[in-house]
């Protein structure tokens, strides 16, 4: 799609110009859409396969618009790489959920929490939780895992927003990255969407 | 194949002081809006988004915020007229502030419209994060996007919308 200049951009002006930074006008090419996943019924995970995009990309980014199929009150996302199910994962998230601002820490989990992001069915109908997980240096194989994620639920029944952070204890490249809530399924209309960032 | 997932839609830079500006005729066929503005109040004051015009108390959010004496601050609303981009506190005038803020499955019409909001601010004394989840109560597709300021925005604030390819 050509993208139309409706008015002339002064974002650049006091940045150095550089093949690094956006001179206003071209189309940023160090993100793309890789896939998307829309439920057309409910489900019980989502799983993307991600060993081919190693020669191409560095950082991952998925959104996620999603709600489930039963239960009371807002839960989350579960993120596991590689089919590694043991207690590989360590999780810190901060945010208000409740009751004031809270924070939490896990050690020794056995997937990665991207909290609020994943409402229970007696939510207002039509309410979704979202979320922004990126993960750093997925390809790498000299470090650990790293994901941050930020997101929440306007509910109206319950309410949450959290920033949320996880590890795996893993230098092998990510090659999957699998999806999941803490039980039953998420419904028709959810949707997880996989981008790759160039570095 | 990879889609070029990032793809400018406007950009308004502020030649004079005002207190709205609107993104309009907003297509669909993006999966989501990503907002970035960049400015000042001429007054002490906040702001807020409102979608297709709608002023009715269809608007509801949820907040978690940080501030420079280390106050933390959480808390959720219904029935609100706009989703407003910090919370609690006013920005005072001519303070710099950033706001991000991510529109999801912005032109569906099977569900509620979820925003994602985070803005930070620095003056001296005054600095805060914010993140806030908006929804609004509207299964109608996004095709307008206010940026409403309880005062004037600075000449030279900037205000840019994207589309996030689906």
């Amino acid at each position: 799609m050509a993208v139309r200049q409706l008015s002339k951009s002064t974002i650049a002006q006091g940045l150095p110009r550089g093949s690094k930074f956006w001179d206003g006008i071209t189309t940023p090419d160090d993100f793309e859409l890789i896939s998307t996943t829309l439920l057309t019924t409910t489900q019980t995970s989502v799983t993307f396969d991600v060993t081919s995009l190693s020669s191409n990309y560095k950082h991952l980014q998925i959104r996620t618009v999603c709600r489930n199929s039963a239960g009371t009150g807002i839960g989350a996302i579960y993120m596991q790489f590689n089919n590694d199910s043991s207690s590989n994962y360590s999780n810190h998230n901060l945010g208000h959920f409740g009751s004031g601002v809270v924070s939490g820490a896990s050690t020794n989990a056995t997937s990665i929490v991207i909290d609020q992001v994943s409402p229970w069915s007696n939510q207002a109908t039509g309410s979704f939780g979202i979320g922004i997980i990126d993960i750093i240096d997925a390809f790498n194989t000299s470090k650990f895992k790293t994901s941050r994620s930020i997101g929440g639920t306007s509910g109206p029944t319950n309410n949450g927003v959290a920033i949320s952070s996880g590890n795996w204890r893993n230098n092998n490249a990510i090659t999957s990255i699998k999806l999941q809530p803490f039980s039953d399924s998420w419904i028709s209309g959810s949707r997880f969407s996989l981008y790759g960032i160039k570095g | 194949m990879a889609t070029k997932a990032l793809e400018p839609l406007a950009n308004i830079t502020l030649s004079s002081a005002q207190s709205t500006v609107n993104f309009t005729s907003i297509v669909g066929t993006y999966r989501d809006l990503h907002v970035v503005i960049q400015g000042s109040l001429a007054s002490a004051g906040s702001y807020a988004f409102r979608f297709n015009s709608d002023s009715g108390s269809n608007y509801a959010r949820v907040v978690a915020q940080a501030q420079y004496d280390n106050t933390l601050f959480g808390g959720s609303y219904t029935s609100q007229t706009n989703i407003i981009a910090w919370d609690p506190n006013n920005f005072d005038a001519n303070v710099q502030f950033i706001t991000t803020a991510n529109v999801f499955d912005y032109s569906a019409t099977d569900k509620h419209k979820s925003m994602l909001i985070k803005t930070s601010g620095y003056q001296i004394n005054n600095y805060l994060n914010c993140m806030i989840v908006g929804r609004w109560a509207n299964n109608s597709a996004i095709t307008s996007l206010s940026v409403i300021g309880t005062q004037n925005f600075n000449s030279g604030s900037t205000f840019t919308l994207y589309g996030v390819a689906a």
